[in-house]
């Protein structure tokens, strides 16, 4: 607990809430953790070691099950296609997504406050509920199973605009309107004076955004029919099920899942601070 | 350079609250114009008015003959000190100061001149590459009035730009400004609630109220004519002192009955109150504590006991308990009284005030 | 005095506003607004999606899906599975902030492992799920063996296969919950705390009168995330047990694509996506009345 005082129980007291805490800590980072590692380890083991229940490791780590995802297997390509369009998603998010805030927050115009409690409400209905009506625009446009239908039915995020509008609220006005008497345009305001003052929120953004858009699944395989513009989890299903590899290969669809999951991973390592300070510090907790 | 001019300019909120109603001012080139007030009276507002950040309900702002109202802060040619300083954050001193040269796009070793000129004639030479927040108050202030000047604009407008200052650096400052605008010679617009630095900054100065225009005048004419009451109060320090009396004929003259004694009238000022019709009325008084002397008890306007005795150096301010008033008086330091005494005071007659009781309209100075 | 002209009120300029606020609002109208709308319109028709025609049937839809027993069926795995992942993400996830924030030697390596599955696609990791969940050499039961427990179906079952999909929905969002309030907890005044150890407040009491008001708002944004992500659990579902065995894990969302992207009757689909929305909406709204009484900002 978040006491700060010294500990003055009992020393068997103590004992047993140090062993409480490490056995509850314990659990959860092997729950958490025990997943990844039966992938990586499970990735390299032959047909032979994986249907065997008796070990754990494998008797010879087979590298080949990994080469062979990474040079003869269509998975490198949709890691490919999932990071090239989260990128260009995410570029296009922030854009719209800090000039909506920007205006939320520093123009005035009379419908400012409607337009909040719209994004506001749109942010609680299930996006699901949309994806029939925006499957049929999109085929209405011929952007089936394409990459622009992808990006173009995902240009806005409102969950960006709701972190950005949390962060541009924290600027002083008089900030703003000193750039205006410096001569700054609105826009110039916005990517000169407001973006770099609110960096970590921008960077919470991209990165949120893009590991979501990278890892979404359900609205691509809606619209995506050919492997070429599968985004990896579509791929990673479509390899999985592919002509009964099911419950065949588990080694092979180990190391394919190993070879999506752990860039991820490295990825959140160096970004990790992002994450933890930006997600829950700045998601508009306040009522 | 430029003359800026305000017509019937009015500032209606969403509310229905009228933060500035219907004022006209006339701003000169080159002047030095200090709109001062309680907070709450209109004066940042018509500030901003003019700097372009607030829209105006009602009325014209001109500039140069120009109307300007539709014109965006950007395109003004006005340069604005704020109350934070509002100094980008993410920005160098330097950075700061060529913020507004990099966006009219000015060549970059013209911008490095007129930096490195700016940042000598404040003496931020040595800390270009800083940013704010390594900078002390007083820096920053300096930064933001860098960042001003370095546009040549046709106006400066500065809004509180000393209240976050201690009181040494705050004296300094003010200096400094009055000798930037003897060097740039340009117009300022200054405000203020804190009437001394009014006083000791402004040639031409504007007393605001509840958004309303109580008198335009200079230092001199401010405190020894005020126009109305709230304006006597509002300038100088200790305040003046009001209280009720009632004019009487005396003899030829007039005098101001008070509840322990009475005040003679001058001629000039018995003229004006027979003149207004005043003999016979209740008026409120005034007079300012460097007015207020002791006396006998024949000729004393009050009669009190001392309750404070306030040294300040070389002089010392006696507040005295009367029934119905505390008066204050400003003195010398030889003065001193102990607390309780009983003492007489009377005023010196020619620098009495006298106000309408219902509009406080002034009747004779 | 010559008569008073109008006040008008002067904000920024239209054009400008445009500027700023179109490029969100133009995807946000035609990607999200329009189809909510839509949607509700369909669910009125009798679209096949294939037919270039369709008409109004009123409330056909619905009372067909209301006299549907897969609905109820579909209407209480969503209920069972909202509340079997909100509770357990929202407990666990304090306890563990609880046992993190204060930073020791390991800390972060804790916080980053328990984060971890937030981050991972819900596909690949739910394909490492099946394996683990697998009747036959999957790890899961020889655990459990090894335990000297018998072995259980997993998904293939349904009767444990709800259970299963709730594990790892768990498995994957504890971490979110921790985050959040790991910063919820970094940011209660250290006075309130001072505060209440000279009131003589300790431990358990001190955790209920000091720790738990002060993060409720953060609890009840939890509570609100969570549960709007649970109603639409998909991609665990789909990979792990597509509905079944024998519908047990079907939910509203899920029947709500088997029967828009699978039998293309529309007009019933986006009945079910309506009632999801109306699920949603009802259960947000009871939240923020409820939210009055114990969340204090």
């Amino acid at each position: 607990m978040n006491t700060r005082y010294s500990d003055n129980r009992a020393l068997p007291v103590r004992i047993l809430s140090i062993l409480g805490k490490v056995l509850i800590l314990g659990t959860a980072s092997i729950f958490t953790a025990f997943p990844f590692i039966w992938m990586m380890v499970s990735a390299l083991k032959t047909k032979a070691d994986i249907l065997n229940t008796e070990i754990f490791f494998p008797t010879v780590p087979q590298w080949s099950n990994i080469t062979s995802i990474i040079f003869d297997s269509p998975i490198p390509r949709y890691i490919f296609n999932s990071a090239w369009v989260s990128a260009v998603i995410v570029a296009l998010q922030i854009v719209s997504g800090a000039m909506l805030a920007y205006a939320l927050v520093f123009l005035k115009f009379r419908t400012n406050k409607m337009l909040f409690a719209i994004v506001m409400a749109t942010y609680m209905l299930p996006v699901a509920a949309t994806y029939i009506p925006s499957y049929i625009i999109l085929a209405d446009w011929k952007m089936l199973d394409s990459f622009r239908g992808l990006i173009i039915s995902s240009t806005v995020s409102i969950f960006g605009i709701f972190l950005l509008r949390q962060g541009f609220m924290q600027i002083p006005k008089g900030l703003v309107e000193a750039a205006r008497m410096d001569g700054a345009s609105h826009w110039r305001a916005l990517w000169e004076v407001v973006c770099p003052m609110t960096k970590a929120s921008f960077i919470t953004f991209g990165l949120m955004n893009f590991i979501s858009t990278y890892n979404n699944y359900m609205w691509p395989s809606l619209i995506t029919k050919s492997s070429e513009y599968f985004l990896v989890s579509q791929g990673l299903r479509a390899f999985f099920i592919r002509d009964g590899a099911y419950g065949t290969e588990w080694a092979l669809v180990m190391a394919a899942s190993a070879v999506v999951v752990i860039p991820l991973l490295v990825l959140f390592a160096f970004t990790q601070k992002w994450f933890i300070n930006g997600i829950g510090g700045e998601t508009g907790i306040k009522g | 350079m430029a003359e800026i001019i305000l017509k019937n300019v009015t500032k209606e909120y969403e509310n229905g609250f009228q933060a500035v109603k219907n004022i006209n001012l006339e701003i000169k080139d080159n002047e030095f114009v200090i709109l001062v007030g309680p907070s709450g009276c209109g004066k940042s507002t018509t500030l901003r008015m003019i700097a372009g950040l607030e829209d105006i309900s009602d009325g014209d702002l001109y500039l140069d003959g120009k109307r300007i109202n539709d014109v965006s802060p950007q395109d003004r040619d006005i340069a604005m000190v704020f109350q934070n300083y509002a100094l980008y954050p993410h920005m160098t001193v330097y950075q700061n100061i060529a913020y507004s040269l990099k966006i009219k796009k000015v060549p970059k070793d013209e911008i490095d001149k007129r930096v490195k000129d700016v940042a000598a004639s404040l003496g931020l030479e040595n800390l270009l590459d800083r940013r704010p927040g390594q900078l002390s108050g007083g820096q920053k202030q300096r930064v933001a009035m860098g960042r001003a000047i370095i546009r040549h604009p046709k106006a400066f407008l500065m809004d509180e730009p000393l209240s976050n200052l201690d009181a040494k650096l705050r004296g300094q400052m003010r200096v400094e400004i009055a000798d930037l605008y003897r060097r740039l010679n340009t117009t300022f617009i200054y405000v203020t609630h804190d009437q001394t630095e009014a006083m000791t900054l402004g040639t031409k100065i504007v007393v605001m109220k509840d958004g309303e225009i109580m008198q335009i005048d200079n230092p001199t004419n401010l405190f020894n004519y005020p126009n109305n009451k709230f304006v006597a109060g509002f300038i100088g320090t200790p305040t003046m002192n009001f209280f009720e009396g009632e004019i009487e004929e005396k003899g030829d003259g007039l005098i101001l009955k008070t509840r322990d004694g009475f005040i003679p009238l001058t001629a000039e000022k018995a003229a004006k109150v027979r003149e207004g019709g005043w003999v016979g009325k209740k008026v409120t008084a005034g007079i300012r504590p460097e007015h207020v002397e002791l006396s006998d008890q024949d000729s004393a306007a009050f009669r009190g006991e001392v309750s404070v005795f306030e040294l300040l150096g070389s002089n010392a301010i006696i507040y005295t308990q009367c029934q119905d008033d505390r008066i204050i008086m400003n003195t010398d330091q030889t003065q001193y009284q102990e607390h309780g005494k009983e003492i007489f005071l009377k005023v010196k007659e020619a620098k009495l005030h006298l106000f309408d009781p219902e509009t406080e309209r002034t009747i004779t100075n | 005095m010559s008569a008073k002209r109008k006040y008008k009120r002067r904000y920024d300029s239209l054009p400008t506003v445009l500027l700023f606020v179109l490029p969100a609002l133009i995807p946000l109208i035609v990607f999200w607004i329009y189809p909510i709308l839509r949607t509700i319109y369909l669910s009125f028709t009798n679209w096949d999606y294939i037919s270039p025609t369709y008409k109004l049937v009123g409330i056909k839809n619905y009372l067909s899906l209301f006299r549907n027993p897969r609905f109820y069926e579909a209407l209480w795995h969503t209920l069972v599975f909202t509340a079997g992942t909100l509770f357990p993400t929202i407990i666990l996830g304090l306890v563990l902030a609880l046992l993190l924030v204060k930073n020791f030697r390991g800390s972060g390596i804790l916080k980053f492992i328990i984060f971890s599955p937030w981050i991972t696609p819900t596909v690949a990791i739910s394909i490492v799920w099946s394996w683990i969940y697998k009747t036959d050499g999957g790890i899961a039961n020889t655990i459990l063996t090894s335990l000297g427990m018998s072995p259980l179906k997993w998904i293939a079952s349904s009767d444990t296969a709800m259970l299963s999909v709730i594990i790892v929905t768990i498995w994957k969002s504890l971490g979110y919950a921790m985050i959040f309030y790991l910063s919820a907890l970094e940011k209660v005044p250290g006075e309130l705390y001072e505060a209440g150890a000279l009131d003589g407040a300790h431990g358990w009491r001190q955790f209920v009168d000091i720790t738990l008001p002060s993060i409720s708002p953060t609890t009840f944004f939890l509570t609100i995330i969570t549960m709007v992500n649970s109603l639409q659990a998909y991609d665990q579902i789909q990979v792990l047990t597509q509905g079944g065995p024998s519908g047990s894990t079907r939910t509203l969302l899920y029947m709500y694509y088997q029967l828009g992207f699978n039998e293309f009757n529309m007009g019933q689909a986006t009945a079910v996506a309506v009632v999801m929305i109306l699920l949603t909406v009802g259960l947000s709204l009871i939240q923020f009345k409820v939210s009055e009484k114990w969340v204090y900002y």
